[in-house]
């Protein structure tokens, strides 16, 4: 395509000029794109919510201001945004290394259960000792159940979308089982798991919020788990692995080191973000922990297209849109299914906006954004 | 008079029959749309229309059939929507999946609501069991054969239709060749686009039929998230079946059976934690992957978008 | 560089959104006091001109047909009846209850209600926080003086159900069809075996759980299974799946109690009775002690038989006159303290 070279602006057509616009800056024009797609879905529940008799100007003040418009909501949003996180990395990290784990909301489960094993009953630590081993034993627990399923698949050929997904039942109905007899708090009657220590709970970082530590390690472990996959070379073999499995071989890669790697790292991924959400936010496992982390994690992953930056502002906009959602039925007084149902189209139109962004960036790069 | 256990595996075989039903008329949609290349991940949310629409229609115009055929239509908009999104817009399959499950979860929830809330919902007329007549008396058979709801034979037939067309029609092997090879076939002459929407749209009149066979037949009333996770599980079984529908229908056997154990083991009040007989389907599934020798097979050029040259 | 003007776009937005919207919510009408955290408001006595302000959290949905639906209809008289200006949540996890309560205690709400049991730590553990804020859950403790915890026995209607159920029994096998095995569905259990007991020394109770509160299939064919394993009464009370239990026995011509609310319409002429549990009674005591303040608070109230919040509802014509007057013999038993508390832990007959 020609070179940005005329002198004179008011000759280029308008066409050309939003095209070369595009070229150079696809990335933006990928977010307006995408945020237009939100507000095209908004737009649609606001008439639903209207048909409803509320006032849809109204709901949608509340969603934003719920959910980042005053101190406290600004940091449940970013508390909500940590084990979504870490499920989206988890699912991410699988897919760059060729398999599908849907087991992250097993996986965050079974993390919450490492770390409340270590928090609740280990004592005599110092707080800063505690936190690392309450992290180390979430990333343990998770990576063991994701292994369970990745192992299957390297020794005995056996798909792990399924049995990924299958352990996701196991677990919830394994942690039922433990917060019911071996792992149930001395302290209450109900059905809860003990709560962990003080020492292994994690500071809160915004007075008057529940934003905890955990966004900050959050942060961190994104920057690291990247770098591993794209700055080193097991993370290359990773790569190789995920992308052709016969060329990784024939280039001497160990098709079986790298895919434990790659487990270790998508089932401890998930792990941790359950240990964290544990030790910042809700100190004891009870049934309903996990508020659909794990599948949200995929959607993000997707919507994120992979890649770090995209990964962290759609788990914003899915905390963004839970913390919110929430807000609305508090101060317009939607019922709740409505908000599923904006929640649905939000995912939809999201998603299918892609669409438009493919074939903008195919027409103007010749090739994906 | 028959022994106490001969009624107990009676039951549990009856049982199994009928809670595989649910899982079959999803699974035998999924399996369709895979067969064709397209991941039909919205299966939950199909059934959970098919559920309500039935419910619905059946309330409404005291007629069950009426309420059939309106969850069917539900369920075959959806999948015309994924299908659209999946083959044209060729956007993530598993996420336009994901939402259109919690959008239906919320559209179902939502209309059933504005039916208004009072302390006795209204209940849909339910169809018929099918009267077999003398079949029905005959000890043992009768009851784990001749007790159903004409659903659950439809479900079977399908599976008998579908294994039919699939391998023993030209029509069902370019309707493969779509799924394992799209540029060949489209140099054969087979409208891939064509095929591909057909499926999805197909899968989801399936989908909506499990979920209608629940409100027709099982319960007359409606409940927000009826479907509880079927439509998932039924990915699984699709998969678990090898992408054939008599494994599929085996599967759900699985499936239905185990979870028939599970109940009649409680009855049976062994003192099991219940938790662990409710993970019997799971790890059955698991260790039935396992199992199979051989990886499991799925159409070449599932969940690729296909583009036209 | 493409990836930062992303980010920067992303940040201005949030920025520019942010900015247009005032850092905490004031509610217009009420004269705010300088305290210490901007958020919480001056919660002055509800005077006549400012309506009372109530905000009401469930766990599940509002139209469950019983527990969560009847404090919702409470909700609604009252607000009708005293003008109050009312908010709810629903299907509020385990995980953001704790956030719900503090978003409503900060937005300036005069009560905040918790109608799940599963919320007692949480509220107990937000009140503090709001010492002008009072709270109230459905639960079992009040630690903090701005709390307030009402909740039924749980048994007792479940007691005066055995009795039905025990002398209506033929077989001598009741089935109960709970959510899970949890200790309130065990004093449940042991409530309907005691019960039982006052008439009929030989019966059996046979304990089903389906493992979900919502899935009516299976409660259905859990009392299916029970059915024929020969019982011939069945008692549900499984969150959403009461009703498929109650068409399990419906299909098979077995009799049936009900719960949570008057069931009899599902099949009248099996459908015994039901046990009736008013918990629209707990968010209506709460706000009329906060009207009229006659309602000591910091304290844990359990209500029963004796207070009408739990009873059977009229019986269909298939109960006899001397089983009604067993019941009616049993209700004055448990007024007058005759009849303890059911264990918790295990079942009575092991």
């Amino acid at each position: 395509m020609s070179e940005l070279t005329t002198p004179n602006a008011l000759s280029i057509p308008i066409k050309d000029r939003v095209l070369q616009f595009a070229r150079n800056n696809m990335g933006i024009v990928s977010t307006l794109i995408s945020i237009f797609a939100i507000i095209l879905a908004l737009f649609i529940g606001g008439i639903l919510i209207a048909l409803a008799g509320i006032n849809p100007w109204e709901a949608v003040t509340y969603l934003i201001k719920g959910s980042f418009g005053n101190r406290y909501g600004f940091g449940e949003t970013l508390t909500r945004f940590v084990p979504l996180l870490f499920s989206s990395l988890s699912f991410a990290i699988a897919h760059k290394s060729g398999f599908f784990n849907v087991g992250a909301e097993g996986q965050l489960l079974m993390g919450a259960v490492g770390g409340v094993l270590v928090g609740a009953y280990v004592t005599g630590l110092n707080p800063v000792l505690h936190v690392i081993l309450c992290i180390l034993s979430g990333v343990l627990f998770g990576a063991i159940w994701a292994g369970i399923a990745g192992l299957l698949k390297i020794f005995l050929g056996a798909d792990e979308l399924i049995n990924t997904m299958m352990l996701n039942y196991v677990a919830l109905l394994l942690v039922d089982f433990l917060i019911q007899g071996p792992l149930k708090s001395p302290d209450s009657y109900l059905f809860v798991s003990a709560t962990i220590l003080p020492s292994a709970k994690l500071p809160i970082i915004l007075s008057k919020t529940p934003l905890h530590l955990g966004f900050i390690i959050s942060l961190v472990v994104t920057a690291a788990v990247f770098y591993l996959v794209y700055r080193t070379p097991i993370g290359f073999q990773m790569r190789t692995v995920g992308a052709n499995r016969k060329a990784a071989s024939y280039a001497g890669i160990n098709i079986v080191w790298a895919t434990i790697i790659a487990l270790i790292t998508t089932g401890g991924l998930a792990g941790m973000g359950g240990a964290l959400e544990l030790m910042g936010a809700q100190f004891k496992i009870v049934n309903g922990f996990s508020a659909g982390y794990g599948y949200d994690g995929i959607g993000v992953a997707v919507m994120g297209r992979y890649n770090p930056i995209g990964i962290i502002l759609a788990t914003l906009l899915f905390a963004v849109i839970r913390v919110g959602m929430g807000a609305m039925q508090r101060g317009a007084g939607v019922p709740f299914p409505l908000l599923n149902v904006i929640q649905g189209l939000i995912i939809v139109f999201v998603i299918a906006s892609g669409y438009l962004t493919n074939k903008l960036s195919e027409t103007v790069i010749g090739g994906r954004a | 008079m028959e022994a106490a256990w001969v009624t107990t595996i009676v039951t549990w075989l009856t049982m199994s029959i009928r809670l595989s039903i649910p899982l079959l008329f999803p699974s035998l949609g999924g399996l369709i749309s895979q067969k064709a290349g397209v991941y039909n991940f919205g299966l939950e949310g199909m059934m959970l229309c098919g559920a309500y629409f039935g419910y619905y229609g059946s309330y409404k115009t005291g007629n069950p059939w009426i309420g059939l055929l309106m969850g069917m239509v539900a369920g075959g908009l959806l999948g015309l929507l994924l299908a659209f999104t999946s083959i044209h817009l060729r956007v993530s399959q598993l996420v336009i999946g994901l939402g259109i499950g919690v959008f239906s979860l919320g559209l179902t929830g939502y209309l059933f609501r504005l039916i208004g809330l009072q302390a006795q919902n209204p209940a849909a007329i339910l169809f018929d069991k099918v009267n077999f007549g003398f079949l029905r008396k005959i000890p043992i058979i009768g009851e784990i054969f001749f007790s159903h709801s004409w659903m659950v034979y439809a479900a079977i037939l399908l599976v008998i239709i579908i294994g039919w067309f699939f391998y023993k029609t030209t029509a069902g092997l370019n309707f493969r060749a779509v799924g394992e090879n799209p540029q060949v076939a489209e140099t054969a002459g087979v409208n891939v686009i064509a095929n591909r929407y057909l499926a999805v749209v197909i899968s989801g009149v399936l989908a909506s039929m499990g979920g209608a066979f629940l409100t027709l037949t099982q319960t007359a009333y409606f409940m927000e998230n009826i479907t509880a996770g079927r439509g998932w599980i039924a990915i699984s079984t699709i998969i678990l079946g090898k992408f054939n529908p008599w494994g599929v229908l085996l599967a759900c056997l699985l499936f239905g059976a185990a979870d028939a154990a599970q109940m009649q083991i409680q009855v049976m009040n062994l003192g099991i934690p219940y938790q662990l007989l409710l993970m019997i389907p799971y790890i059955m599934a698991i260790l039935a992957m396992v199992g199979f020798v051989g990886k499991v097979r799925s159409p070449a050029a599932m969940g690729k978008p296909y583009i036209k040259h | 560089m493409k990836k930062f003007s992303l980010v920067m776009i992303f940040v201005l937005l949030i920025g520019m959104l942010a900015a247009c919207t005032p850092a905490a919510e004031k509610p217009a009408d009420q004269p705010v006091a300088e305290t210490p955290a901007p958020e919480k408001p001056a919660a002055d006595a509800p005077t006549a001109e400012k309506p009372l302000r109530v905000a009401m959290v469930f766990n599940t949905t509002i139209k469950d047909g019983g527990y969560a639906q009847f404090g919702y209809e409470a909700l609604m008289a009252l607000k009708e009846k005293y003008n109050l200006e009312v908010s709810y949540q629903e299907s509020v996890g385990d995980a953001t209850i704790k956030d719900v309560l503090r978003s409503y205690a900060a937005d300036g709400y005069d009560l905040v209600y918790a109608h799940e049991l599963y919320f007692t730590e949480a509220v107990n553990e937000v009140a503090p926080e709001f010492p002008d804020v009072k709270f109230g859950v459905t639960g079992y403790m009040a630690s903090s003086p701005n709390v307030i915890a009402l909740d039924a026995t749980n048994w007792q209607g479940v007691y005066l159900a055995g009795v039905v159920a025990g002398m209506m029994t033929k077989s001598n096998k009741i089935a109960m069809v709970t959510v899970s095995q949890s200790p309130i569905a065990l004093t449940m259990v042991n409530a309907m075996y005691m019960g039982a007991l006052t008439h009929n020394p030989n019966v059996q109770i046979l304990h089903l759980f389906t493992g979900s509160f919502d899935d009516v299939v299976k409660a259905k064919e859990m009392a299916t299974a029970a059915i024929k394993d020969g019982a011939d009464i069945v008692y549900a009370n499984a969150g959403l799946g009461t009703v498929g239990a109650i068409e399990a026995a419906k299909e098979h011509n077995t009799y049936a109690i009900g719960s949570s609310s008057d069931r009899s319409s599902l099949a009248p002429d099996l459908v015994l009775t039901s046990n009736i549990l008013d918990s629209g009674r707990y968010i209506t005591i709460a706000v009329e002690g906060l009207i009229n303040g006659d309602l000591e608070w910091g304290k844990v109230y359990v209500l029963g038989v004796k207070e009408g919040v739990e009873y059977l509802a009229p019986f269909n014509n298939a109960v006899p006159q001397d089983v009604k007057d067993a019941v009616q013999q049993a209700t004055q038993d448990m007024i007058d303290g005759k009849v303890p508390t059911p264990p918790s832990d295990k079942y009575m007959w092991e």
